[in-house]
């Protein structure tokens, strides 16, 4: 899962890209984001939602597999 | 609603990078509960974002580093094999493991315990899983299939036993003595069933009973009553119960006016021991009651209420006397 998680990290939009992983690895604020690419908090913010929606979208044949089984399994 | 979603995404990267407000984790959360589907959304997003990761080598040209090695790699060498991480291994390993030991534990717990005992020269007793006690006479010997599953035992009993329920009976219990059914209905019961006699008796002395054949209806017999069923005349008859029926386990006895022949006839069942009369005194009435004493003192006791004499023999034991007082 994590490589797959890398390679949909590279498919991103640049910018998208960019902003995710200020925010992940450089666990940098979205005001401090925001003020080094001068663009507004909010774009960051909508930038952000697009970076984990389109990965999400990319993955998600991996993803739930697991919740599933799992899920399944709890059920009474 | 596609904005709607958009927002949505924005809370979903606020709340897990940490920068969103009460109020929007409020709204997050309001919107998780609408559906499964929207928790797994969330949670879904959380592990991508937790589970990324930097890229270990970030400047390397993969498209380069493939160019330069694919010249040197032979033909075969391009298969591709299909590796399970090995935490999968385990983890599929333990699955199957503990699945197998739950169907492993539900087969045993449906499957039908079958016990089987023998008394020859003594009384047996032995304890069902649910607590049923089963008191077998001499010479008697019984099967019993018992599925607690499935709420039933079944006795299938040749000779004579003592059958104790308990009150929080677990299983529905049936003695099944050749043709003859008896059917408990939380009780202790006596039965009397050896396969060469005529008779089979069936005495109840708490609760009830139902005594019948698959093809006859039988009798229902409560606490008190004995029933019996006469194989050569194929009748159920119902009389008064014998109080020392289960004598051979509770070594109780009440004779009420009782003949010393059939007395000492009861005695010598019970105790395994010959006794014998001499002189006039089979036909002596005798009235006295016994709790669980051995042979020998209530032997004496019964000589000394009638005024005989008591003689042990090598194999038997002798009461002489000249008829009664």
């Amino acid at each position: 899962l994590e490589a797959k998680i890398q390679e949909a990290l590279e498919t991103l939009p640049e910018q998208c890209r960019l902003i995710f992983k200020m925010s992940r690895f450089e666990e940098l604020k979205y005001h401090e984001i925001a003020a080094q690419l001068q663009l507004s908090v909010k774009t960051v913010e909508n930038q952000m939602g697009k970076a984990l929606k389109l990965m999400r979208t990319q993955l998600k044949d991996y993803l739930p597999l697991i919740t599933i089984l799992i899920g399944r399994l709890l059920e009474p | 609603m596609n904005e709607e979603m958009e927002h949505i995404e924005d809370l979903i990267g606020k709340f897990i990078v940490g920068e969103a407000s009460e109020t929007e984790i409020r709204e997050l959360r309001e919107w998780c509960a609408i559906s499964p589907e929207n928790q797994k959304y969330l949670d879904d997003t959380s592990l991508i974002y937790e589970k990324s990761q930097l890229p270990s080598k970030p400047e390397f040209d993969s498209e380069a580093a493939w160019a330069k090695v694919k010249g040197k790699i032979s033909k075969k060498a391009t298969k591709t094999r299909f590796m399970l991480p090995t935490w999968g291994i385990a983890a599929g390993l333990g699955l199957l493991f503990a699945l197998s030991f739950v169907f492993y534990f539900y087969r045993q717990s449906t499957q039908t315990q079958e016990f089987q005992f023998v008394a020859d020269n003594i009384v047996v007793t032995q304890q069902m899983p649910d607590l049923t006690e089963i008191s077998l006479n001499q010479h008697s010997q019984v099967k019993v299939e018992y599925n607690e599953r499935k709420n039933r035992g079944t006795i299938i009993l040749e000779g004579e036993a003592l059958i104790s329920i308990p009150d929080s009976k677990k299983v529905n219990w049936m003695v099944q003595a050749g043709e003859l059914q008896i059917e408990d209905i939380g009780t202790v019961f006596h039965v009397k069933a050896f396969p060469d006699s005529a008779l089979v008796e069936v005495t109840v002395q708490e609760g009830l009973v139902r005594f019948f054949k698959e093809d006859m209806e039988g009798i229902t017999l409560k606490a008190g009553e004995k029933g019996t069923y006469d194989k050569n005349l194929n009748v159920f008859s119902k009389l008064e119960a014998d109080p020392n029926v289960s004598a051979f386990v509770t070594r109780a006895f009440t004779f009420q006016e009782e003949e010393l022949g059939q007395v000492l006839e009861k005695l010598s069942q019970v105790y395994g021991k010959k006794i014998v009369m001499e002189g006039d005194i089979s036909g002596c009435k005798l009235t006295v009651a016994f709790e669980n004493e051995d042979l020998e003192t209530i032997l004496a006791i019964i000589a000394e209420t009638l005024g005989l004499e008591i003689k042990e023999e090598a194999d038997q034991i002798k009461l002489s006397g000249n008829g009664c007082f």
